[in-house]
């Protein structure tokens, strides 16, 4: 039986970013994929040598645009932890409240794209529509549209004033409504399942062995969530993961589609218990962090881990970024052998991947 | 580090994360910093039930380091992203890019060790990219 | 089945959820982060904003008296404004519009004095006098 050999990527329809599958097919069905990377690698974790802490900030921001609040609150974190300082209660629940909002816009693009990867046009207008209205959320209230620069060393720079929080609750609500309308056409339609049901099969084993986090873990059934590690203020906010069993792509589908609700309601219930306060610390001197330190927070691919190194300097000795697409490519190239070569762009899509993020 | 380190000797290395595995610590990834021209240090995550544990080992940049993706595959896309980065090598490693995982032909070498000087921030004017000699480092 | 096909209907009658930019542009929020501005006649040139601006756009010489700012390489982020200790820096709540031409902004002001910080507005203590 001869093999064929078909290049997907780096240009695709389907990927918003540059990431290549070599694909080698018999018959319409993978055999074989290896992933060639390097598009858009950009060197940033070298920045730290020519940034100080504070501008690192804007610098990890910019790791991955869709997710920019996480990276640089993980960031924050680190070096708060590093200099034994702590965010004020209040800025800890608002970093919360962004980082939900984040999650929400994130998962509403990936549900946009993933869609509109199987010809659904009219869901993908759908969802990218909603999605406009969280932007807004976050652009109200804290300046910039998406890539948000709230974070600073010691707080968050933006205090947002009840007026704002009943509406971003009141929006919150109507958002949901909305979103609940659509689950049946995202989660049942039978052309939708169709395209995912056993598509793209990940086994529990195989999640836990290929080190796959986020969603495409939970969707295999591991109830990991770094969230239930209670940084910042989910301690407070009685988080549950989301799991599902299937491992196939659908099960992925309906992790992020319940997960969306889910943060919805962390957004509700954060502006609930947001304690009055002080949002930021004043800081005596410059940060210059020493130590090292690994921070963890979930991101809406997965598991973000920052590795932080200082000696003490107001420049960061180094800064490591395992952002989750990483952790998931090697599950994606296992769930691909088998898959028919018309499935392939579902699949790749269903981990989310974020090369700018992977490649950094 | 707030978590468990434990220094191993490389040759330790691959029976110790092999034991890890089988205690059920899943590997989140490895983190490369530079100590100075000639070593390297390796920090090796692992997780389990969100618990971090590390192990730190030190490789000398010339000497290849032993890969641990044979008992986890997940490490040969940060083993490759290593080599690319600081110029090491990896023997063993499954699925190896030989330094070219984002690198092409005409990069530098060894992009992440400081040797070559500090990062350059605007990119070289069409054509005349020159990447800077880098003194004293093992790896270029 | 029909559930997209309600919305769907909904939407028909909604009207478009687009705005026909430019012609109709939306109110900024309060307190977007926009274009910047900087009321150089209060400027101490004290370099404070070039020295905090992550994207190094900005530059100032104070012996000229001149602030320059790079709107193409800024980032927005508003840093330099809560550095500025005189707080003649702020931003608008609008952007730039789109340009086809890069630009620089370059403000020229008085140059500063020997021996301390110029300007109204009774700027001296804050402002550190060390030239970047
Ligand atoms: S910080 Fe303010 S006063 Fe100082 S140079 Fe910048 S704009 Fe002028
Ligand atoms: S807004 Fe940010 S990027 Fe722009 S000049 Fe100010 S500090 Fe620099």
């Amino acid at each position: 039986m001869r093999h064929t050999v078909i290049p997907f990527g780096p240009q695709h329809p389907v990927l918003p970013e540059p990431i290549h599958l070599q694909l080698t097919i018999r018959e319409e069905r993978v055999v074989e994929a290896l992933p060639a990377l390097g598009f858009v690698h950009r060197g940033l974790e070298r920045l730290v040598e020519a940034r100080d802490v504070p501008q690192m900030i804007q610098v990890v921001e910019r790791v991955c645009g869709i997710c920019s609040m996480i990276h640089a609150h993980c960031f924050c974190m680190g070096v708060e932890a590093l200099l034994g300082i702590e965010a004020p209660p209040r800025a800890q629940v608002l970093r919360v409240l962004w980082s939900e909002l984040h999650r929400v816009q994130s998962h509403l693009l990936w549900l946009g794209l993933f869609a509109d990867c199987l010809g659904f046009e009219s869901l993908f207008m759908q969802f990218w529509r909603i999605r406009e209205r969280i932007l807004d959320l976050g652009e109200a209230t804290t300046g910039n549209r998406v890539i948000v620069s709230v974070n600073v060393i010691g707080g968050v720079r933006r205090d947002p004033d009840a007026a704002q929080l009943a509406w971003v609750a009141a929006e919150i609500d109507r958002i949901e409504e909305e979103l609940r309308r659509l689950e049946p056409a995202v989660l049942d339609d039978p052309t939708v399942r169709r395209r995912t049901v056993g598509k793209g099969v990940l086994s529990r084993d195989q999640a836990w062995e290929l080190g796959a986090v986020g969603p495409t873990a939970r969707a295999s059934g591991i109830a990991e969530d770094m969230r239930q590690t209670n940084y910042a203020a989910y301690g407070r906010l009685y988080f549950e993961p989301v799991v599902e069993t299937d491992g196939d792509s659908h099960a992925r589908l309906r992790v992020r589609f319940r997960e969306t609700l889910a943060s919805l309601d962390l957004v509700r219930r954060a502006i609930r218990i947001l304690p009055a306060g002080e949002v930021r610390l004043k800081l005596r001197e410059p940060p210059a962090p020493r130590g090292e330190i690994v921070v963890r927070v979930e991101q809406p691919r997965g598991e973000l881990l920052y590795y932080l190194k200082g000696s003490g300097e107001k420049r960061l000795d180094r800064v490591r970024i395992r952002t989750p697409t990483f952790a998931n490519l090697p599950a994606l190239l296992a769930m691909l052998p088998g898959v028919s070569l018309s499935d392939v762009p579902v699949v790749t899509l269903s981990i989310d991947p974020c090369i700018s993020c992977t490649e950094r | 580090m707030r978590e468990e380190t434990r220094t191993v000797p490389v040759q330790a290395l691959l029976a110790e994360v092999a034991r890890l595995k089988a205690e059920g610590w899943r590997l989140v990834t490895l983190t490369a910093s530079e100590l100075d021209a000639e070593r390297l240090d390796l920090l090796y995550h692992f997780d389990r039930e969100l618990r971090l544990q590390h192990l730190r080992v030190a490789v000398a940049k010339r000497e290849a380091a032993p890969s641990i993706s044979p008992v986890f595959f997940s490490a040969a896309l940060v083993e490759n992203e290593i080599q690319d980065l600081f110029g090491v090598r990896f023997a063993g490693l499954l699925l190896d890019f030989g330094g070219g995982l984002y690198r092409e032909p005409e990069s530098p070498a060894a992009p992440f060790c400081r040797c070559g000087g500090p990062p350059q921030e605007t990119p070289p004017a069409e054509g005349g990219g020159q990447t800077p000699g880098g003194e004293g480092c093992a790896t270029r | 089945m029909f559930e997209l096909t309600a919305v769907l209907l909904r939407n028909l009658f909604r009207g478009p959820a687009t705005r026909r930019y430019p012609h109709t542009v939306r109110e900024p929020f309060p307190r977007t982060r926009g274009e910047l501005e900087n009321e150089i006649g209060r400027c101490t040139f004290c370099g404070l904003c070039v020295r905090r601006c992550p994207s190094r756009c900005l530059e100032v010489d104070p012996a000229a008296g001149v602030w320059r700012w790079d709107p193409f390489a800024c980032i927005y982020c508003g840093v330099c404004v809560e550095a500025c200790p005189v707080r003649c820096l702020s931003q608008k709540e609008t952007g730039r519009r789109p340009a086809t031409a890069r630009e620089t902004v370059l403000l020229q002001g008085t140059p500063r004095r020997r021996g301390g910080a110029q300007g109204k507005g009774g700027a001296g203590e804050e402002a550190g006098p060390e030239p970047s």
